[in-house]
């Protein structure tokens, strides 16, 4: 199995994992888990990753730490409003 | 038409192919959840086009079946193996590093184990016909060289630190040449044990002599970072690894 089959199927894994465990629970929780795993993968399999698979994962952690700002916004706004 | 059904079975086989199909079709099924208003479909639908935006972006290696390339590889191993048998050369080989006469890696198979005596050997130096009959032998290119430079497009190997070695050579595995890579100091010897390494022979004598691939490229960089000549003393196959045993001399 190719490596990046590999983590492909760890953060497959770990999304199922997070949606199960979140339940109920908003959207906002379930984004950011599934952006801590998916940093934590990208750290543990640095080693072992070529640079053009690092800068694919890079992508999505881009977009991840977008989705991470603006849920911290809104809450610093929910809060500012209080 | 025959071939074309063939080249489509043979593309569909592809990892980044299979990826691309499955990714899409979740991604379609991720779109059609978000539609379904109801908390517990939204998040199955974002779950769905994740993993589908992860598999088409992530995945997107092609690969060429191992029978294919084992058979590019088994060509000049056996020019190789001809070539030893008929010089009648017995010796291990020895990994010899760049110098100032020699701008890449060449690998020594002496004629025999005892007294060898290394030549100067430069880029044009092939053949050692050494008058004293300790120098005798034939120097080549490793067989991993190129794939050694491929590696370092990804890191560099040179001028690095022993001790720090075997953690730059996990990037073999990172590009799925092996499964697994370890270096330990054993005594007065090095132990190189490698997992599953892509084109093996399997054949320990000839593994002494002109290591495969993989292999040559894991000795080669190692010489190129330790700038040490190695003399591989022994080689272990058990099927799933293949340990090398070898010394460094300055």
């Amino acid at each position: 199995m190719l490596m990046s089959e590999k983590i492909t199927l760890f953060i497959a894994g770990w999304i199922l994992f997070v949606l199960i465990i979140t339940g109920d629970v908003n959207l906002e929780i379930f984004f950011i888990l599934i952006f801590i795993g998916v940093l934590i993968i990208r750290e543990l399999t640095d080693v072992f990753s070529s640079t053009n698979l690092k800068d694919r994962m890079n992508i999505f952690i881009y977009i991840f730490l977008i989705i991470f700002m603006v849920i911290v916004g809104k809450k610093v706004l929910t809060i500012i409003a209080v | 038409m025959r071939e074309e059904t063939m080249r489509r079975d043979l593309s569909l086989q592809q990892p980044h192919i299979k990826a691309k199909i499955i990714g899409t079709t979740l991604i379609i099924i991720g779109i059609v959840f978000l539609f379904i208003s109801s908390s517990l479909y939204i998040k199955l639908g974002f779950a769905a086009l994740l993993i589908g935006f992860f598999m088409i972006i992530i995945i997107t290696e092609k690969s060429v079946p191992q029978i294919i390339s084992n058979a590019q590889i088994e060509g000049n191993a056996d020019a190789v193996k001809q070539i030893t048998k008929e010089l009648n050369l017995k010796g291990n080989v020895m990994f010899i590093p760049k110098s100032d006469i020699l701008t890449e890696e060449r690998v020594f198979i002496p004629l025999k184990n005892m007294n060898v005596s290394l030549p100067d050997i430069d880029n044009d130096f092939v053949f050692s016909t050494g008058n004293d009959g300790k120098s005798l032998g034939l120097v080549l290119p490793p067989s991993g060289l190129k794939l050694l430079h491929e590696v370092e497009k990804e890191v560099d190997f040179e001028d690095m630190d022993i001790d720090h070695i075997e953690e730059k050579l996990q990037t073999f595995v990172g590009m799925d040449i092996l499964k697994s890579v370890s270096l330990k100091k054993t005594q007065d010897q090095w132990k190189l044990e490698v997992g599953n390494p892509a084109h093996c022979t399997q054949n320990s004598d000839f593994c002494k002599q002109y290591p495969c691939p993989s292999c040559s490229a894991l000795l080669s960089a190692i010489a190129k970072a330790s700038k040490q000549k190695i003399q591989v003393e022994n080689t272990v196959h058990n099927g799933k690894k293949t340990t090398f045993f070898f010394t460094m001399e300055g």
